[in-house]
């Protein structure tokens, strides 16, 4: 299910980024130059809203920023790998290697939901975490993805 | 106080939820809501349903992660810096290294009166969570007085 909302365009992989709203704001881009989304201001300014007040925490090293907004018709997923772990500003101050970014509208809420229980499902497993880290590229991160979400 | 574990066991203790919402509102602390998948709770239902474990575990995920959905959507409403955390094992375990871990200064558990083996297993539940968790507990009645 999670490599129907996934292409290799919605993955990035860095070395290090400055800080996490910059991650983000990559993140974002990468659905706008797909077409998915036609601006990205709502969007962006919505996620930052959502990471003042509230994270999403399944294990260490893993950043879930989401949100719900009407900007987007349909759920959005994207996915960063920084290799040398960023602060995230996470409540237990540890810093984040891979980040799973959803974008929804409210109506969404029922797939918003599935998508988080099973990227959560695949992120406890800590032999998921290890290949993600190590992946090169975003097919060897989509491969990865599709071997664990059953 | 500066952090308070809201320990969701059900979509049914909005009281508990209310309360916490309230408190980390006015202190103001930020709001950790924890939901479990219990390893023992799994196993029971799958054995009461002839099912296979994973797919209850899933099941249950899954509701857990509505109730974490919901409660997100009060807080963040009231400006409560919120941390939505869903983990696997045992209960007590799961709560007691997480308050330690994260220096929680009170947890908050909703409590609603039950009958037959489910509402005993829920009070001893409660029971152990005020004898093992190193932290305050306040246990939110559930509908009414």
């Amino acid at each position: 299910m999670i490599e129907e909302l996934l292409d290799e365009d919605l993955i990035l992989i860095v070395d290090n980024v400055e800080d996490k709203f910059k991650l983000i704001e990559m993140m974002v881009d990468k659905t706008l130059s797909k077409g998915l989304i036609m601006t990205r201001e709502p969007i962006l300014d919505k996620i930052r809203e959502r990471e003042e007040l509230e994270s999403t925490g399944v294990v260490e090293g893993i950043a879930i920023p989401h949100a719900r907004t009407e900007a987007v018709k349909d759920l959005l997923l994207g996915v960063a790998i920084v290799k040398e772990g960023l602060d995230f500003q996470s409540l237990d101050g540890k810093p984040v290697y891979i980040v799973f970014l959803i974008v929804a509208p409210e109506e969404a809420k029922k797939k918003y939901i599935n998508v988080l229980a099973r990227i959560s499902r695949m992120c406890r497993q800590e032999e998921f975490r290890a290949a993600l880290k190590e992946a090169s590229s975003p097919s060897e991160v989509l491969e990865i993805i599709r071997k664990f979400d059953v | 106080m500066e952090r308070i574990l809201l320990y969701i066991v059900s979509g049914e203790a909005r009281a508990s939820w209310d309360r916490a919402i309230e408190l980390s509102q006015s202190l103001p602390a930020t709001l950790f809501a924890l939901f479990i998948v219990d390893k023992q709770t799994v196993e029971r239902v799958a054995k009461l349903k002839g099912s296979d474990e994973v797919d209850i575990a899933i099941e249950i995920e899954e509701e857990g992660w509505k109730y974490l959905y919901h409660l997100e959507e009060k807080s963040v409403e009231s400006g409560v810096k919120t941390a939505l955390f869903l983990k696997e094992g045992n209960s007590i375990e799961v709560i007691r290294n997480f308050v330690k871990d994260r220096e929680i200064d009170l947890l908050i558990v909703g409590y609603k009166r039950g009958g037959g083996i489910r509402g005993r297993k829920y009070e001893r539940m409660i029971e152990q969570l005020i004898e093992y968790i190193p932290c305050p507990v306040l246990v939110e009645k559930e509908g009414g007085k």
